[in-house]
């Protein structure tokens, strides 16, 4: 693989007297869609605000960050505001919080304009009509004037990646961007996320917690639990053949039409209480296939082959199906 | 095969006014139903689908008593549900019971879960005093709870946990029929498997009659025999799990179908499932409602609104096209 | 909170035994030590009958805490019933009682209260239903807030769903989770309630003397300010601990109360 656009090592994130996030580390390609999956608690929220410095103050953030080879946890300030919306973007999850509901939409693009691309005047309105038009809203020049809250859920999404991408980034950060969306409103943006990615030759990290939307929108994932990264790898690899349970757990948990109506092989039990993290591997409690080992120390992410990392210490169990979790 | 119906609405209807500006000469309202027509039989599991503004919540509500309807009627067991009154309809309520959405509304913030269970049981004469305590027991068991869960309160539990114990305390009354407003849409992935368990296990041991509210079409096809779709207000096709995700009639379940995620590599093609947004519930299209968004549309569909078509084994849909059944423009999974 | 209940307990007991804490019976006079600085014998010294202003004010804790009792008892009880149900049912009576709540806010609460004794004639039992007459309402508006917040959640429908009635929905579920404010403001209550007995009773309209009350101490020490303020400041400062006491008693309530949820 190429040099990664976006490299991060050992990324740990400390809030208070709880680690959120530790020892993250991941690559993104250029032109590649790398989705993040966990459930709630796993940290890939604030994974994804960490890259871009959006953490609130309190919270400590150790690791590499490494984007172009700049490392960004040393960044002046002046020069990741630069960034921000400049070549890196984030979208978010629930638009109307996200999006300024005192600016139009058409201000709140040709602010980015003139921060990052230098236009003005009409030259940036009209390159903002061009965006909205892009991301698939009709009537986009009118639409310059309208408020958030005179959308449509959809369409509000919609508004937000044109806000993000109107300075066209080369990465995309989107946090959950189509949790909160109907089915088929989320089918049409996750479709035009697609499209923006081959149009724009951008980069794109899609945090989610549905592995069917991993399936079929993204080249590699990597997953998350409880603030620890359990495995990485092309989506092909790893879903066919996880080598971590954790996923494998995931993977059974997604109802799919040949085993309707049966039991789910559901993972046991419930994620950990972050004040009262086990020790070793945190998963290790739910976990068929745990040892003494496993709690002797927290296992790191650890090359199977090119591209397929794990954190298990018994990848080989898992791949072989030797794993049956109760149902 | 055909087991006794249970629970039939027709026609149910009910709208909102719409909370318009002052001054606003005409106020328009929001009709959440739109002519809802169903039937549960026992045993079964029947799925109602669809995204926001269809009025699957409002049916749920609707069909419990916490909502009135402007017209139609609902039957349970031969009787007249909207007629119910005082004594009667708490008859009603021990045998059709709702579970809701939301977890952290749904239960007193100052009851523990004995609390909670042991009212239900006192209030409706379910057990002597003395036997209390044990079902109490029983029903935590039942809802796989933990056994000290019985003087805790709702805080201390997570968000799976507090659905099992709305589950329990809909369970208390010994209901016939349990209505599951989105139960598992605000769960993680891994604790919604743990639910779906569960609701199958209660389905069989109990013979429960389940009445499944849900926008997730993965999860609907693990639990559901019967499928209905709505939207906008309306039950567009209706039939059996199987034949309505393998061949769907009406190009709106076509295009969930097509929406939903699958666990199918690079399954997403380039064209989106379904144009447009939801028509404004003030503004409902003429015709058939769906026309404006429907790749199948033509002229008949802007004029005239479509009635159920029944098609093999009650498998109808509103459509005009059903009439000749259409080819599965969804993908199909798993085949 | 501990501060709080250490006072009120203080309080208490000067009420329920003063016997056994006041060095002196409230009305023993003693002509040979008028208007006496506070000192080892009468350390809040005496007033103008001689009489110790330590003992006056021990044994008006007595009087005080009935007022704050049965000045708030009544209100708070009917009011919290009353605006539970208006909360609940709405419609109409809501309609009629959010006008009365409008009239009575136009009319400051001293005002009213004075203009209803005036009428009912001086003394504690007409000053108790003066205020119980006006404040009720106040308690009514609270709670009926608050049931409108709660009966809009889930759990309220959830119990509508169970068959259970109104009566129990209400007073057994919503209620509970309703009922901090009211708690509260009922503690603050008492201690305006003191101040406002103790206002009446300066203004000669409340208790009356020589019965020993903070309020008709301060009032009998007015004409000394200069001379022997002791005779004022004292009682003065005992509504101010017993106010302190109410309140941080009602803060720690609400600690307690907050951390079930």
């Amino acid at each position: 693989m190429s040099a990664p656009l976006l490299s991060i090592r050992n990324l740990t994130v400390r809030i208070g007297n709880i680690t959120p996030v530790q020892d993250v580390s991941f690559d993104v390609g250029a032109g590649e869609v790398l989705g993040i999956v966990g459930e709630s608690g796993s940290g890939k929220s604030l994974t994804l605000r960490a890259i871009l410095r959006l953490l609130p103050d309190v919270a400590q953030t150790a690791g590499d960050i490494l984007w172009q080879g700049r490392d960004l946890t040393t960044l002046a300030e002046p020069e990741m505001r630069a960034l921000r919306g400049g070549e890196i973007a984030i979208v978010f999850q629930e638009p109307m919080t996200a999006l300024n509901p005192v600016l139009t939409v058409g201000r709140q693009i040709t602010e980015s304009l003139t921060e990052h691309l230098g236009l003005r005047g009409r030259a940036a309105r009209t390159r903002a009509a061009e965006v909205l038009d892009l991301v698939g809203i009709p009537d986009a020049r009118r639409r310059l004037s309208s408020y958030p809250h005179e959308f449509s859920g959809g369409m509000r999404q919609r508004a937000m990646l044109g806000i993000a991408l109107a300075a066209g980034p080369k990465l995309l950060l989107a946090d959950e961007p189509t949790t909160a969306l109907d089915v088929t409103i989320q089918d049409q943006i996750l479709k035009l996320l697609l499209r923006l990615r081959q149009e724009m030759s951008m980069s794109v990290v899609l945090v989610t917690h549905d592995l069917g939307i991993v399936a079929e929108t993204c080249d590699r994932v990597a997953v998350l639990y409880s603030g620890g990264m359990m495995e990485t790898g092309s989506v092909e690899t790893v879903l066919a053949r996880p080598s971590h349970p954790y996923t494998l757990g995931l993977i059974n948990s997604v109802p799919q039409a040949k085993n309707a109506r049966q039991h789910l092989a559901a993972i046991p039990g419930m994620p950990p209480d972050p004040i009262d993290l086990p020790p070793g591997c945190r998963f290790a409690p739910r976990c068929a296939l745990a040892s003494l080992d496993c709690t002797r120390e927290q296992p790191r992410l650890r090359a199977l082959a090119t591209d397929h990392a794990t954190a298990c210490i018994y990848p080989h169990s898992v791949v072989r199906g030797d794993l049956s979790f109760a149902s | 095969m055909m087991a006794e119906v249970l629970l039939r609405a027709d026609d149910l209807v009910r709208s909102f006014p719409s909370r318009g500006f002052v001054g606003r000469s005409r106020r328009a309202a929001v009709r959440a139903l739109n002519g809802v027509t169903l039937s549960l039989a026992q045993g079964e599991t029947l799925a109602i689908v669809g995204e926001s503004g269809c009025g699957k919540s409002t049916l749920a509500r609707a069909l419990v008593r916490l909502i009135e309807l402007d017209s139609g009627q609902i039957r349970f067991a031969g009787a007249d549900v909207r007629a119910l009154q005082g004594d009667a309809l708490r008859q009603y309520n021990r045998r059709v019971q709702l579970v809701f959405q939301d977890p952290y509304g749904s239960l007193n913030p100052r009851m523990t879960v004995g609390e909670m269970l042991e009212e239900a049981l006192h209030v409706h004469s379910i057990v002597p005093g003395s036997g209390r305590t044990t079902r109490v027991a029983e029903l935590v068991a039942l809802a796989r709870l933990p056994a000290d869960a019985t003087h805790r309160l709702p805080h201390e539990f997570s968000g799976g946990q507090r659905q099992r114990i709305a589950i329990a305390r809909a369970l208390s009354v010994e209901p016939q029929v349990l209505i599951a407003d989105e139960i598992v849409s605000a769960l993680d992935v891994s604790v919604q498997a743990q639910m779906l368990n569960l609701l199958l296990d209660l389905q069989r041991d109990l013979g429960l009659t389940i009445l499944f509210v849900s926008h997730d079409l993965r999860v609907v096809r693990h639990l559901a025999h019967r499928v209905a779709v709505m939207y906008l207000g309306r039950v567009v096709e209706v039939g059996e799990a199987d034949s309505v995700f393998q061949s769907p009639l009406h190009p709106y379940t076509q295009a969930l179908l097509r929406a939903a995620p699958r666990m199918q590599l690079g399954g997403r093609s380039e064209n989106a499932a379904l144009a447009g947004e939801l028509p404004s519930p003030l503004a409902i299209p003429s015709g058939c409602s769906f026309h404006p968004r429907c790749p199948l549309a033509f002229d008949r569909c802007r004029v005239e609104a479509p009635s159920l078509h029944a098609g093999p084994d009650g498998h109808s849909a509103e459509c005009h096209l059903a009439e000749r059944v259409a080819s599965p423009a969804g993908r199909v999974e798993g085949r | 909170m501990l501060a709080g209940t250490a006072v009120l307990l203080a309080l208490l007991a000067s009420a329920v035994v003063p016997q056994g804490i006041a060095p002196y019976p409230p009305d023993a006079f003693d002509y040979r030590a008028l208007l006496q600085p506070p000192s080892l014998a009468h350390p809040f010294g005496t007033d103008n009958f001689g009489r110790d202003v330590l003992s006056r004010t021990i044994w008006a804790a007595r009087i005080d805490l009935q007022i704050a009792i049965f000045g708030t008892l009544f209100p708070a009880v009917f009011g919290t019933i009353v605006g539970a149900l208006i909360g609940y049912v709405g419609g109409l009576v809501d309609t009629l009682f959010r006008r009365l709540v409008d009239l009575l806010i136009t009319i400051p609460f001293l005002v009213l209260v004075i203009a209803i004794v005036a009428a009912l004639g001086p003394g504690l039992l007409n000053m108790y239903i003066a205020v119980s007459a006006v404040s009720w309402v106040f308690y009514a508006r609270l709670m009926r807030s608050e049931i409108i917040a709660q009966k809009r959640r889930d759990y309220a429908d959830a119990g509508r769903v169970m068959g259970y009635g109104s009566t129990r929905i209400i007073f057994r579920h919503l209620l509970p989770n309703a009922i901090t404010p009211s708690i509260i403001y009922w503690m603050t209550d008492m201690a305006l309630v003191i101040l406002l007995g103790s206002s009446l009773g300066y203004l000669g309209l409340g208790a009356q003397p020589p019965t020993a009350e903070w309020g008709v101490l301060i009032a009998d020490g007015r004409n000394f300010m200069t001379t022997a303020w002791w005779m004022s400041i004292f009682p003065g400062l005992a509504i101010v601990l017993a106010g302190i006491g109410f309140s941080l008693v009602g803060d720690g309530i609400a600690i307690l109360l907050r951390r079930r949820t």
